[in-house]
């Protein structure tokens, strides 16, 4: 029997990846990949923590996260298009007509 | 009491939206504006089921929707501050095109997702709302689709938001982790030293406070604010100043609320919240003294009050800070009202220079305007003086001088960048002769009930407190 | 075994992770992130949560990242220059996320919580997560009707062809 906090560690060690990924990728899509990759290092915590404390509530969280991922993924893709017909890039440094 | 009107607020704005998109679909309409008179109905009458339910603790579904009546007093400010953007869009939607029809349903579904996240004690479904709010802002934001600065808009606030979601649903995992359940209010009991999951419990609760600090615009979680506003159609924008902020700042009191009053003190987390205070005091208000638009002005100005309102609740005073939520409400609104009327049609005009010579143009817009940015520097009599001057004597109160000096210093450098558009529209002539718009009723009436608001609250607060009381009660 | 397999699945989803923070191609990041998402539907196997894990890979890994993948391949792909400014940002960001998880490894491992009960009979099956969902997280499970609903509407109107004002 693996113990929880095994699957803990892995769950912390892929949130700071993807919080690593999404600061320093240039590329709007491969951004939000990283916030995808967040949000499964939480699925993976919750259902970790479901295990330890033999509360089926954290297995059902997964499904509400990964509602809630998909529901974001529509609307940021078709977020990420919009620019994209527009300015022709989705280089998130080459998208700044809003500074100062 | 479990009782089935508990639903109500929730299920009429619900259905509001959906009829608004059937209408939408099916009436080739030219005029929309029966959308925001339908839209407007919509929110009243969810705002007075929310009137009814004052004092009844309606609850359903086992708890976990509640309307007690601090859920009910932030619910009526969401609502109020949605109905203002409403009357807003009256005047702007018609200007910016037909691409904006969506714009009555869309806010609807985000007023529902702050209601959802406010008649709550379950992070589940605060995350859940928090959803529904942040896709429909999202959207909200780029509604402009034929100019490049809304698209821009909303793209940085869907990545920067994601993220905070993302960073929030951590927090979430972490608490739910350290108190085997999803309710506020069991996170504390794991918080209490010698719980064995204190530290797991403060770690759960410092990414919740992240991904919350995202929505209430609180530095160093503030970079998109300026862009989002400044992007945003004008109403959306105003919406945005104020409904995810207040939503944020109920969740934040209800997380924090029963250690208030005992362990704040010498917390971690009171660390942690000072340091927020301190950086959301002075950041943004050097950053809107170089801004040369309104709207980055006010969303500069907007990032400093959450730096007020985080004063409160490191002074341990949620009566103030929602006395303080509500005179924001007004005034902010107000502002933004007075900059949608500048609006023509297919351009909005946002710079300081297109206000040059408005005190003389339109005498009333530009005494309306004074009185609303007087009142966000805080002068007397307005009531932004009085909300200031309650969370600053409540926060020295709770021994917090050095706080409360920097606060001070920073509504003092404040005044400069609200003053000088004032100077801008007195002072300077117009650039060229512009014609007198003909202001629609719907804008005059947020003018005029917000002008009552910052007067009203400024010389007598006093039923509004002994409201507010009777709501924070149940916090405490 | 049951050891193996742990680490085995943890090297494919880290791995999978760092092929999408190293690759300079969208569309191979993408996959990879496919791959750490399959690995991480079979941990949640091994964590006894069999009907999650298929929901896992079927949805996220399948539905989800396929969309991506749609959209990447709408999207014309170009490498990007790397720029000199980038480096020192690249530090600053190893530096803390280093710091990040530091902090999470403080928080978790400070909480032994009493582990290695077997888990009772059906765990994770469709039924106990069936029954639970409609009745304590009956609320939640409503309002994600409405979390898709807006997102379905911020999207259609989002991406919809127009003509030009």
């Amino acid at each position: 029997m693996i113990p929880a906090s095994w699957f803990l560690a892995l769950s912390g060690v892929l949130f700071a990846l993807g919080v690593l990924a999404f600061l320093i990728k240039k590329d709007l899509l491969l951004m939000f990949l990283a916030v995808e990759v967040m949000l499964n290092a939480a699925n993976l915590a919750f259902v970790a923590f479901a295990r330890r404390h033999g509360l089926l509530e954290g297995q059902a969280a997964v499904f509400f996260i990964i509602t809630v991922a998909a529901a974001e993924a529509a609307v940021g893709l078709a977020i990420i298009l919009l620019v994209f017909r527009r300015k022709k890039t989705v280089k998130a440094d080459e998208i700044s007509v809003l500074k100062g | 009491m479990t009782s089935w009107p508990a639903l109500l607020p929730l299920a009429i704005l619900a259905a509001g939206a959906l009829i608004l998109l059937v209408f939408e679909a099916f009436l080739k309409s030219r005029n929309k504006a029966y959308q925001g008179y339908a839209a407007l109905a919509f929110v009243v009458s969810s705002g007075a089921v929310l009137i009814v339910a004052w004092d009844r603790d309606w609850a359903f579904f086992r708890g976990s929707l509640r309307l007690d009546n601090f859920g009910i007093l932030l619910g009526l400010i969401l609502t109020a501050a949605a109905a203002f953007v409403v009357l807003l869009g009256l005047r702007y939607v018609p200007l910016a095109g037909s691409n904006i029809g969506e714009f009555y349903p869309l806010l609807l579904f985000a007023l529902s997702g702050a209601v959802i996240m406010l008649t709550t004690t379950n992070l589940l479904v605060v995350f859940l709302g928090l959803e529904v709010l942040s896709v429909s802002s999202y959207a909200l934001a780029g509604l402009r689709l034929h100019d490049e600065k809304s698209s821009e808009a909303a793209l940085k606030y869907f990545l920067l938001g994601s993220f905070a979601s993302a960073v929030f649903v951590f927090g979430l995992a972490l608490s739910f982790g350290a108190s085997k359940s999803f309710d506020i209010s069991a996170l504390f009991k794991n918080l209490r030293p010698g719980s064995g999951t204190e530290v797991l419990g403060l770690a759960g609760l410092a990414f919740l406070l992240a991904g919350l600090a995202f929505k209430m615009a609180v530095v160093p979680f503030h970079m998109w604010t300026p862009d989002v506003y400044q992007g945003a159609p004008t109403p959306v924008a105003a919406f945005f100043s104020v409904g995810p902020k207040a939503v944020g700042f109920a969740v934040l009191l209800r997380l924090t609320a029963p250690l208030l009053g005992e362990g704040l003190r010498d917390d971690a987390l009171h660390g942690l919240l000072t340091v927020l205070a301190v950086l959301t005091l002075i950041v943004p208000n050097l950053a809107a003294l170089r801004q040369t638009d309104i709207k980055r002005l006010l969303a500069y100005s907007s990032i400093a009050h959450a730096g007020y309102l985080l004063l409160a609740v490191l002074a341990g005073d949620p009566e103030k800070l929602v006395f303080y939520l509500i005179v924001y409400l007004f005034m902010n609104v107000g502002a933004f009202a007075a900059v949608t009327a500048l609006c023509r049609k297919d351009e909005e005009r946002n710079t300081i220079e297109d206000f040059a010579g408005l005190g003389f143009q339109s005498p009333w817009l530009g005494a309306l305007f004074s009185v609303f940015l007087l009142s966000l520097a805080g002068f007397p009599p307005t009531a932004g003086f009085l909300a200031k001057f309650y969370v600053f004597s409540s926060a020295a109160r709770a021994g917090l001088v050095p706080l409360v000096i920097l606060a001070v210093l920073a509504s003092l450098v404040s005044v400069y960048y609200y003053l000088k558009v004032v100077v801008v529209m007195y002072m300077r002539p117009a650039p060229r002769a512009t014609e007198t718009d003909v202001q629609s009723p719907a804008l005059l009436l947020v003018l005029f009930l917000c002008l009552y608001g910052v007067l009203q609250l400024g010389v007598n607060p006093g039923a509004l407190m002994h409201l507010i009381r009777r709501a924070v009660a149940v916090l405490l | 075994m049951a050891e193996f397999l742990f680490f085995l699945l943890s090297a494919l989803c880290v791995g999978g992770v760092l092929g999408l923070i190293l690759s300079r191609n969208a569309a191979y990041a993408a996959l990879w992130v496919v791959l750490s998402f399959a690995a991480l539907g079979a941990l949640f196997g091994l964590l006894d949560g069999p009907f999650i894990a298929v929901v896992q890979i079927i949805i996220y890994a399948g539905a989800v990242m396929v969309l991506f993948l749609f959209v990447v391949m709408m999207i014309p792909l170009r490498p990007s220059a790397p720029s000199p400014k980038r480096k020192v940002f690249v530090a600053a960001s190893l530096l803390l996320t280093a710091c990040l998880a530091a902090l999470i490894f403080l928080s978790l491992s400070a909480s032994r919580g009493t582990s290695a009960a077997p888990a009772a009979p059906g765990f994770g099956g469709v039924r106990g997560i069936g029954r639970l969902l409609f009745t304590d997280l009956l609320y939640p499970f409503e309002i994600t009707s409405l979390v898709i609903m807006a997102a379905l509407v911020g999207a259609l109107i989002l991406a919809k062809k127009r003509k030009s004002p």
